[in-house]
């Protein structure tokens, strides 16, 4: 089989793949074609109506999104923050245009990050009416404890550590300012580029640097302050 | 190197922010220091615990959910443009040729012989004569409007106005002025509400570039002044008034790589590295505030600069 590469802006995703021979194969072989497909070339048909093109583009970034509003908000709400990114997007997708090494993963990663940050600012807004939530952690002597308990069903000390950790990491995000968290989850926990994340946040490489030295700082200490007896051969 | 000085390098050094000629001295030190090395070791493994956490891993049905609420948006019909949208685009505008109209007036040919060099390098009179077209000033063309065209006919500045989003309204637009005015980009996101005045010096390798940006989280930045070394009559001299506070850049490359320090966070306390390469043309830059003092000083090239804080109140008692 053999996939020919897409030439023409205006054709749709689903006209890219063509079969030379009749194997049997078709879907897994789309499937796997369609992972191929240059996000140029999906932004543009999707961009032209085509919701095929941009589903792919959702398969694409889904888990990402899902996994960059969960570290910054929590994931009681990624969910539905997910779609509202891609809702957006999909809303503003005609007024983008790929600039040399900006990229749709970036301008994604930057709608995710302003959906994360008005959620924020909204919970935190509620909290100041209404009062913490009954399902936040509790902060005890003996660090945070989960009000709910964990699922310990499969490997369950490996998992027990690393949800334990989990909840630390997120407990101490939260005391970081939003841009440093931003910075730091973007960079050391989503694995973004230096470069990548400053085209995220829309600002200069060397402000990026700064504020993910302040928030590694303010991090490393919280950190040692709630979790005083990890090491770092701690399994995760 | 000694261990101090180690210690405080050692965060840049993660970042990859460490200029270069330190780099060499800050691994030796690593090499040669069981203290500093084990303390490097731990933030390193601390980095490591954050890169190895699992990501939160999202339903297996959500892609699927997604695309169907996406199909359902794309066969909505489009709602109309309400005529208020106009009126805010239509503000938006009318503050931009106003402070257009500032930077022209700052263009004067007096003016502008007032601060031309005396003489100028070959070099930078090629970048200084080159005017940046519309295609390298529209960074987010989607929707450009030209803008002001000049009442000066023998100087035309151009301002190329980009509106990634639809402004939100005019009064979220600080007020600014820099001399010199060449090109306005206005940027407006949830994350960051900036402004970014760029002046009209010499871009590229021959003059400075200064950038003003304001972001509302930010704090106390009142003036800043930039002195290019090898130019000193063509002083680039901005002035940022911020009323609730701004984010301060001084940049001098493209990369916007010069200077930088957000004066929003107030942990600088003694001596703080900034993560800066600071251009061989930037002299002195001082900021100022009202509570902080900053003097940012450097003379060798290329050189990594050291942005001493004092607490001005602090300094007077």
């Amino acid at each position: 089989m053999r996939i020919r590469e897409v030439d023409d802006e205006t054709i749709s995703p689903s006209q890219v793949f063509v079969e030379e021979n009749n194997d049997g194969d078709r879907p897994l072989a789309e499937a796997s074609a369609a992972q191929n497909i240059d996000d140029n070339v999906l932004v543009k048909a999707a961009q032209q109506g085509d919701a095929e093109a941009f589903g792919i583009l959702v398969d694409r970034y889904h888990s990402q999104i899902y996994g960059m509003v969960g570290r910054m908000c929590g994931t009681d709400e990624a969910e539905d923050l997910t779609q509202d990114v891609f809702l957006k997007a999909l809303k503003a997708l005609r007024r983008f245009q790929f600039h040399g090494a900006a990229s749709f993963r970036t301008w994604l990663y930057r709608i995710g990050v302003n959906e994360a940050i008005n959620e924020l600012r909204q919970r935190k807004r509620r909290r100041q009416v209404m009062g913490p939530s009954l399902d936040e952690p509790v902060l005890t002597d003996d660090g945070l404890v989960q009000r709910q308990l964990s699922d310990t069903t499969e490997e369950p000390y490996r998992l027990t550590v690393q949800n334990e950790l989990q909840q630390v990491v997120h407990k101490v995000l939260e005391m970081l300012t939003e841009k440093q968290r931003t910075a730091l989850v973007l960079i050391d926990l989503q694995g973004l580029t230096y470069e990548e994340a400053a085209g995220v946040l829309a600002c200069p490489l060397g402000t990026l640097k700064s504020r993910l030295v302040r928030a590694r700082g303010v991090f490393a200490e919280k950190f040692r302050e709630h979790q005083p007896q990890w090491t770092p051969n701690e399994v995760i | 190197m000694e261990c101090r000085q180690c210690q405080e390098r050692m965060d840049l050094y993660l970042v990859e922010a460490l200029a270069g000629r330190w780099i060499e001295q800050f691994e030796q030190h690593i090499a040669e220091c069981q203290d500093c090395a084990h303390e490097l070791q731990q933030k390193q493994q601390l980095l490591e615990l954050l890169h190895r956490l699992p990501a939160p891993t999202p339903p297996e049905d959500l892609s699927a959910r997604i695309k169907a609420a996406a199909e359902a948006q794309l066969h909505r019909p489009q709602p109309q443009v309400r005529p208020v949208y106009y009126v805010k685009v239509a503000a938006a505008c009318a503050v931009v040729v106003l402070a257009v109209g500032v930077g022209v007036v700052w263009r004067a040919p007096s003016v502008r012989q007032a601060l031309a060099p005396p003489t100028v390098p070959a070099e930078m009179t090629m970048a200084a004569e080159r005017q940046p077209t519309v295609a390298e000033t529209a960074t987010l063309p989607t929707v450009k409007t030209a803008l002001a065209k000049p009442e000066e006919p023998a100087e035309p500045a151009t301002a190329v106005v980009s509106l990634p989003y639809a402004l939100r309204s005019s009064a979220e637009r600080p007020e600014w002025h820099v001399a010199s005015i060449e090109s306005i980009t206005l940027e407006t996101s949830s994350v960051e509400e900036s402004v970014t005045a760029e002046s009209a010096a010499p871009k590229g390798p021959a003059g400075p570039e200064l950038k003003l940006a304001r972001v509302p989280s930010a704090r106390l930045v009142r003036t800043a002044e930039v002195r290019n070394a090898q130019m000193p009559t063509n002083l680039v001299k901005a002035a940022a008034r911020v009323d609730t506070g701004s984010q301060l850049s001084l940049a001098r490359t493209e990369s916007a790589q010069a200077v930088q320090e957000d004066l929003a966070a107030r942990t600088l306390v003694g001596t703080v590295v900034a993560n800066a390469v600071l251009s061989q043309y930037v002299r002195e830059a001082v900021i100022e505030s009202d509570k902080t003092m900053m003097a940012l000083t450097t003379s060798a090239p290329n050189s990594m600069i050291e942005v001493t804080a004092r607490d001005a109140e602090a300094e007077v008692e």
